[in-house]
């Protein structure tokens, strides 16, 4: 099995420097169809699937490799390697593909030119008293929990429901079957790689420039969280989008693409 | 925006970054605070963090895509900061123009969960809601995409409007109902009585007030189809609180209800026979007692055992066993008021609990029962049994003061009227000698094995009589008795239940054995005795130990001995343990002995099982032989039996003999073997060599008239 069935890899384009979109914990590679349309005259675009979401093939989830974060940058370089990327690449990564993207990028510096960071933080977990990520260890093992109940009747529910609504079956089923995470060992495993890690000494180490884009209003990354990740990034860039919620790559497409295409424009040097 | 209000479920507004727009009076209700409140929060504020981290990982990516999300499992944290789990409904939908999302709550119970015929109703509502949707106003969405039914009517209770869920359980569509009289579309009936019953919109508009329906409604939908349903009317009121209407919530509950009834009826109900069980019979027992102490009534409580059960399901095996039981059941039934409780209690015991009874009552109850069971056969397979019934009877009185000692009490009455002689009533008095012997069974035991240990116990002997050819030796049949502390002898009948029930007849057997085999050995020659006829208790008969024992003492007595022995094995015994009992009768024929196959008739009134019992004589059981003489059907049975012992080759004993018209009558009848009362009265053993053996002419004098 290739790497690129393996992360269901796609690639829009032919021509242009490289965006690399990386989905976040719960979805898949599909949240970023709003905001590919805009960059498809412009640029090469690779869409993937972490091992575990979406179409990848699931045989190859590893418990062992996928229980930090380190497994999921592993198959953002093989992905890369794979398509034998080896620099002028733009990662652009959402919630906690942004700390996998930073690690990828700590890996193999040479590889990334920049990173576009949507929503990211470092660590979710408190550390009093110097970094709140908002989040207790209590209230993460009572997401894993919350998300076994509707994981049991996810699979069930969803796609019935949304083929009745008019929807043809085959996207109800790519929607149920890989939208949203339905295999609860997988995506528990996921879920604790990705609100347990700690990546904040990482940030001081990254070499490309990043853009972190923050929401205005986000339950699990505030705006203090975006600040920090600011402060410690070597060369970054902090804008802050006027929404709520974690996800406007889908909700405000727009905005995001936006402060893409600003970022794509301004030179940004080295500080 | 008041009937917005006054929707059934908890609902709220959100705009698209998920701050509250709108929130009804029932998620007030549900999460705290006020209206005032929470509009303008946002929805993050009522999830705690880890619904919150599921709301913006899960839910809105596909909210946003898919413009609904169904049956998600969260909690809510109310002003308390106290979590209730939910299932969540959302979907797309104008307000005020804008798109705006509208979120329903269940209140999930974890059981709720599972009830997914529930769930599956509720989402089919909410699919119909989808393709509905943005084509509504706020009222109506909601209206549509909440899985409860809801018919509103004019403040006649006239129907204005169904929402879909409605619609289908009533089978008639918003634009047929409209206009017509609220009974007609929502038709409902008590479940049980199947009366019509009261329409809750007509009071709810008397009294302005919301109104519950009555429990176990069903609806009769207009093609007949019934649901279960639980359901509440309230009125709608106008900003000046003016009654405008009234709407009508209701929803399908014909899955739980059913799972609800269906589980208390088998937690409480034996499976085989649909009677109550034990544990909801006690529970019944508490609740007399209760009474009995609260009114200072009286009730009655039976105990009711069936003495040929175990014989039945061991010959005809397990199925006819259990029809055995549930025929049974239906006579206990067919004896017993509807009002009173019958109850398995397990195996072949059932409990009765006969309410505001006296004990002659009572009494009366329970000898009726007793005479149905004498007039009732069991039949299988062409075979017909005799099912006896002991009952125990106790009236239930301000005095008692525990259900236990109750049950002990009927228990014990019970045993008491078991060791009376079966079918019979034995009603429990606290001057109970009988039910005091019963309770002094532990004192019974030490006595047997005090007996059995000093040797107390002393062999008499019955002589059995030839009609057909005279014999020169001693025939007859060896008799237990145990000598009291006194010296006074204690006969079979007041010991060898207690024997039995504490598994000391084998040892009992064991003695006499050893001694008639002793007695045997210790005379001058052994051509004086012909035939010694020794009893094995069931349990004797029936155990490996005991067999292997037994052939080992008999080989060591030697073929003199064994030649001259018989033993004596009950049908039911028999019957019980057949294919131990027939290799054991196997084993000690090929050593010499004869076997009888005692109380013959007394329970299986089958003959069947005769062609793979080796026996040398059937002793008919004695209560054919009593009567025999006025009775004309025992007669017959009689001569029936000796027909099939002559047609199978095997000698018949007649036992009972307690006057020279029955012995007349065996004679002509053609029986064997007769033994009784009139013929010889037991005496110990060792005096009866003493005496003429057998004289033909005391049998003969009476053959001639």
């Amino acid at each position: 099995m290739t790497i690129l069935t393996r992360n269901h890899v796609h690639t829009e384009g032919t021509s242009g420097p490289v965006l690399l979109h990386a989905h976040g914990f719960g979805c898949n590679q599909t949240m970023w169809n709003q905001v590919t349309p805009a960059f498809a005259a412009t640029h090469r675009q690779v869409l993937f699937d972490y091992v575990g979401s979406g179409q990848s093939d699931i045989s190859a989830f590893n418990a062992t490799r996928y229980a930090t974060l380190q497994g999921y940058a592993q198959d953002v370089l093989e992905v890369c390697d794979a398509l034998d990327l080896r620099q002028g690449v733009t990662f652009v990564g959402q919630s906690v593909s942004c700390s996998v993207g930073l690690m990828a990028a700590i890996a193999r510096p040479e590889l990334f030119e920049r990173m576009v960071l949507l929503g990211p933080s470092p660590c979710f977990l408190n550390h009093p008293p110097d970094y709140f990520g908002g989040f207790e260890r209590d209230d993460l093992d009572d997401l894993l929990k919350l998300m076994d109940q509707n994981y049991m009747g996810w699979a069930n529910y969803l796609a019935p429901v949304v083929a009745g609504a008019g929807n043809n079956d085959a996207v109800a089923e790519e929607l149920t079957g890989s939208f949203c995470s339905t295999d609860p060992v997988v995506a528990r495993a996921f879920a604790q790689a990705t609100f347990f890690a700690d990546n904040r000494a990482d940030l001081p180490r990254v070499k490309p420039p990043c853009l972190v884009l923050q929401h205005r209003h986000d339950a699990l990354a505030p705006v203090s969280v975006g600040e920090y990740m600011h402060a410690h990034l070597p060369n970054s860039t902090l804008k802050i989008l006027e929404v709520a919620g974690h996800c406007a790559h889908m909700s405000h497409p727009a905005l995001v693409i936006a402060a893409m295409q600003d970022y794509f424009n301004t030179p940004h040097g080295t500080v | 925006m008041e009937q917005f209000d006054q929707l059934p479920s908890p609902v709220l507004v959100t705009d698209a970054n998920g701050r509250i727009k709108r929130c009804n009076a029932e998620m007030v209700k549900l999460i705290g605070g006020s209206t005032a409140v929470w509009e303008s929060r946002g929805l993050d504020e009522l999830l705690p963090p880890a619904g919150r981290i599921f709301l913006q990982t899960h839910v809105w990516p596909l909210l946003i895509r898919e413009n609904s999300v169904h049956e998600v499992y969260l909690h809510l944290q109310d002003s308390k900061r106290q979590r209730i789990p939910v299932l969540v409904n959302c979907q797309r939908g104008l307000y005020e123009g804008v798109a705006h999302y509208f979120w329903v709550f269940f209140v999930a119970l974890e059981r709720s969960r599972f009830e997914s015929a529930l769930l599956d109703a509720r989402s089919e509502a909410q699919r119909i809601a989808t393709e509905l949707a943005n084509q509504h106003e706020l009222l109506q969405v909601t209206l549509q995409s909440i899985g409860d039914a809801v018919i509103t009517t004019d403040t006649a209770g006239v129907v204005t409007w169904l929402n879909p869920v409605a619609e289908r359980l009533t089978g008639w569509s918003t634009a047929e109902a409209r206009g017509l009289a609220l009974a007609e579309v929502f038709h409902i009936i008590h479940e049980d009585t199947r009366v019509l019953t009261d329409n809750p919109v007509t009071e709810c508009l008397q009294l302005g007030h919301t109104v519950n329906l009555a429990k176990m409604t069903l609806l009769v939908s207009r093609d007949g189809t019934e649901y279960g349903i639980e359901d509440s009317a309230a009125p709608i009121r106008d900003a000046h609180n003016v009654i405008l209407g009234a709407v009508l919530v209701f929803h399908d509950v014909t899955l739980q209800r059913s799972m609800v009834s269906d589980m208390k009826y088998r937690a409480t109900h034996d499976a085989l026979t649909g009677l109550v069980n034990r544990a909801e019979f006690e529970t019944r027992l508490q609740r007399a007692l209760e009474k009995s102490h609260d009114e200072a009534s009286e009730h009655a409580l039976m105990f009711i055992d069936l003495d040929q059960f175990k014989l039945v399901n061991d010959a005809c095996g397990h199925a006819a066993g259990d029809q055995l039981l549930q025929q049974v059941a239906r006579l206990f039934r067919a004896v017993i008021r509807d009002r009173d409780t019958l109850a398995r209690l397990g195996g072949d015991e059932f409990g009765i609990i006969l309410e505001h009874c006296n004990t002659e009552h009572a009494q009366r109850v329970g000898q009726q029962i007793c005479d149905h069971m004498d007039d009732f056969r069991f039949s299988h397979d062409e075979r017909r049994f005799r099912v006896g019934t002991s009952i125990g009877l106790v009236i239930i009185e301000q005095h008692w003061l525990h259900t236990e000692a109750l049950l002990q009490a009927a228990d014990a009455a019970c045993y008491a009227a078991k060791d009376a002689g079966r079918n019979r009533v034995h009603t429990w008095l606290e001057s109970d000698l009988e039910v005091k012997a019963r309770h002094g069974d532990m004192q019974w035991t030490t006595r047997i094995e005090h007996a059995l240990d000093n040797d107390l116990f002393v062999l008499h002997a019955q002589r059995i009589d030839n009609l057909v050819a005279s014999t020169p030796g001693l025939h007859a049949e060896v008799l237990v008795r145990m000598q009291d502390s006194d010296g006074s002898l204690i006969a079979p009948a007041a010991f060898l239940p207690a024997a039995e029930r504490f598994h000391l007849a084998s040892r009992i057997d064991k003695w006499v054995l050893n001694h008639a085999i002793a007695w045997m050995k210790s005379l001058p020659t052994l051509t004086v005795v012909d035939n010694l006829s020794i009893n094995l208790s069931g349990q004797s008969a029936g155990d490996r130990d005991f067999q292997r024992w037994a052939l080992d003492v008999l080989k060591a007595a030697g073929p003199e001995v064994c030649c001259r022995l018989c033993f004596e094995v009950t049908e039911t015994a028999a019957i019980t343990h057949l294919a131990d009992v027939a290799q054991f009768m196997a084993h000690v024929r090929a050593l010499g002995l004869r076997v009888a196959l005692d109380d013959f008739g007394a329970g299986a009134s089958s003959f069947g099982y005769l062609k793979s019992l080796p026996v040398d004589y059937l002793k008919i059981d004695g209560q054919f032989i009593r009567d025999m003489v006025d009775d004309p059907l025992d007669d017959v049975t009689v001569r029936c039996f000796v027909e099939v012992a002559r047609v199978v080759g095997v000698k018949t004993v007649a036992e009972f003999v307690h006057k020279p018209e029955i012995l007349e009558r065996l004679k002509v009848i053609g029986v064997d073997l007769v033994q009784g009362y009139w013929l010889h009265r037991p005496e110990p053993l060792t005096e009866l060599l003493h005496q003429a053996p057998a004289s033909p002419e005391h049998i003969l004098s009476h053959t001639t008239p």
